[in-house]
Order: structure tokens, then sequence, then C-alpha cells
């Protein structure tokens, strides 16, 4: 599906979007959107840790998210002069304690022996260190995951 | 996905050829490296240089597949991007794997 680009010039907003499908093939085109959408507003190293926040919350909605819809999954920029709003609506239900714990404490290792490493688990973590805010919010009825990056 | 492949020394240099290794790859990453320790690959390098983007799915497949080699073996990452090395670092991955600006520093530490 098309992506939806709007400037609001009055207010210097930018509101787009696009929905994808719920394949892991699907994640490099919201990248590749996601990078188009932000070439200009955020530096480099900030544009990278907004693409890996939006990556790994979409790789968490495919996999684990309600498989049986066959709904697309909706993301939504905003981009202000104050902040970068990244949302996503994957018809999950409100999933208020998922980021509990998620952070840098959580990627810690105790042991550096390779046995005792878990080959998943990191993926709320890297969001929540990428993003100055993680939340759920409700807008147009669905429960959306916001991920908002501070520009200043 | 596609990679190269050099033996370099005695050690299998492995470059993906992916711009972007995220969940969609990581198992083809996860199956190529497994592939060849089960060849009886001891030490492989894997060369990021073609990689603008890595998640921790593929971080998973290196996980994994350091596993499967055990401590008789050796992954070292070389030629990280600047958003890859901050991944590593991050994670503290960088403290799991060797991590190297060259394949050449890679074949050093390796080989000596």
């Amino acid at each position: 599906m098309p992506s939806k680009l709007l400037w609001a010039d009055d207010r210097m907003t930018l509101h787009a979007n696009m929905m994808i499908g719920r394949d892991l093939s699907e994640l490099g085109r919201a990248a590749d959107q996601l990078r188009a959408w932000l070439a200009g507003v955020l530096d480099d190293e900030a544009a990278a840790g907004v693409e890996l926040a939006l990556v790994e919350a979409l790789t968490n909605s495919i996999r684990h998210g309600p498989t049986e819809s066959a709904q697309p999954i909706g993301i939504f920029l905003e981009v202000t002069d104050a902040e970068v709003v990244i949302e996503i609506a994957d018809g999950s239900p409100p999933m208020p304690t998922l980021f509990d714990g998620a952070g840098q404490q959580k990627l810690e290792l105790d042991s550096f022996d390779v046995e005792e490493l878990a080959e998943g688990g990191r993926g709320l973590s890297l969001i929540v260190l990428s993003m100055d805010e993680v939340s759920f919010v409700q807008t147009d009825g669905q429960v959306r995951l916001r991920m908002v990056l501070h520009r200043r | 996905m596609k990679f190269n492949e050099d033996q370099i020394e005695g050690v299998t240099v492995l470059r993906p050829m992916n711009a972007r290794l995220d969940a969609s790859a990581a198992p083809a990453l996860r199956e190529a490296l497994i592939g060849r320790i089960n060849k009886g690959e001891r030490s492989i390098i894997l060369d990021l240089g073609s990689v603008t983007f890595m998640d921790s799915s593929a971080l998973g497949a290196l996980i994994a597949a350091a596993k499967r080699l055990g401590p008789t073996g050796t992954i070292a990452v070389a030629e990280l991007a600047a958003p890859v090395a901050k991944l590593f670092s991050v994670t503290r991955m960088d403290r799991v794997f060797s991590v190297n600006a060259s394949v050449q520093d890679a074949i050093k530490a390796l080989v000596g």
C-alpha cells in the first residue's frame, strides 16, 4: 500500500503513514520508508536508532501479534520541531507491562560464556534504549504502540 | 541471502551481501554459519562490510552459531558500520565476540 505524507505548514508538522503485511519480508520496506521520511529530519545516528526501534517493534508484532488477523500493520509518523513520534497499530490489546524491566540493565551480562547467553529477548530493551518514551495509546479506536524521540 | 566466502590463512571469511541483517535474514545467516561449523570450520570471520543495519534477531543467529561452535572455535566480526558497532556495544556482544576494524585485523587476532 502507498504511504501518505502530509506537511501541515502552519504547524510545521509532518504526518505520514504506511501499511505493511504481517510478514518479516516487509521489514526492509518499512525501514526504507522510515529512512526516507526522516531524511533531513534527524542526523544519521538518531535515524539509525529510530530505525532499530521500528524494526524491533514490527518484528515483535509479526512474530507475537494476533496471528489470526489478516489486517495489515499500520505505521504512523508525526514529526514536529520537538519530537519524532512513531505509532504502530497491529490489532493487539493493550499490554501495559510489556516493557517492564526492559532497558540497559536487561542487556547486561552476568557471564561472557556464550553457552549461558539467550539467543533472543533483547528487542524490547533495544526499543527502550533507542527512544525517549515508549507507551501504549488509544487512537481512532486502535491500540497503538507509541515511541517518541525528543529532538532537543 | 548471498554470501561471499574466502579462505585466508586457514580462516573462513564469510561476507553477507545483504545490507540488512534483520529477522527476515537471520535464519539464512544462522544456516550459513552453522553449515560451515558442521563442515568442521573452527575459525570464522563474519565480514560485515556490506551491512548497514543489524538487529537483535541477527545477533541471535550469531549466538546460536557460537553455541554450536563451542569453546574450541571462534567467530569474529569485522568491518562494522557505526549502527552495527553500537548494537554490539549496547548488547555487550562486543565482550562475547571478537570485534575487529578490518578482516586483516581479525585474521591477525585469530592466527597471530
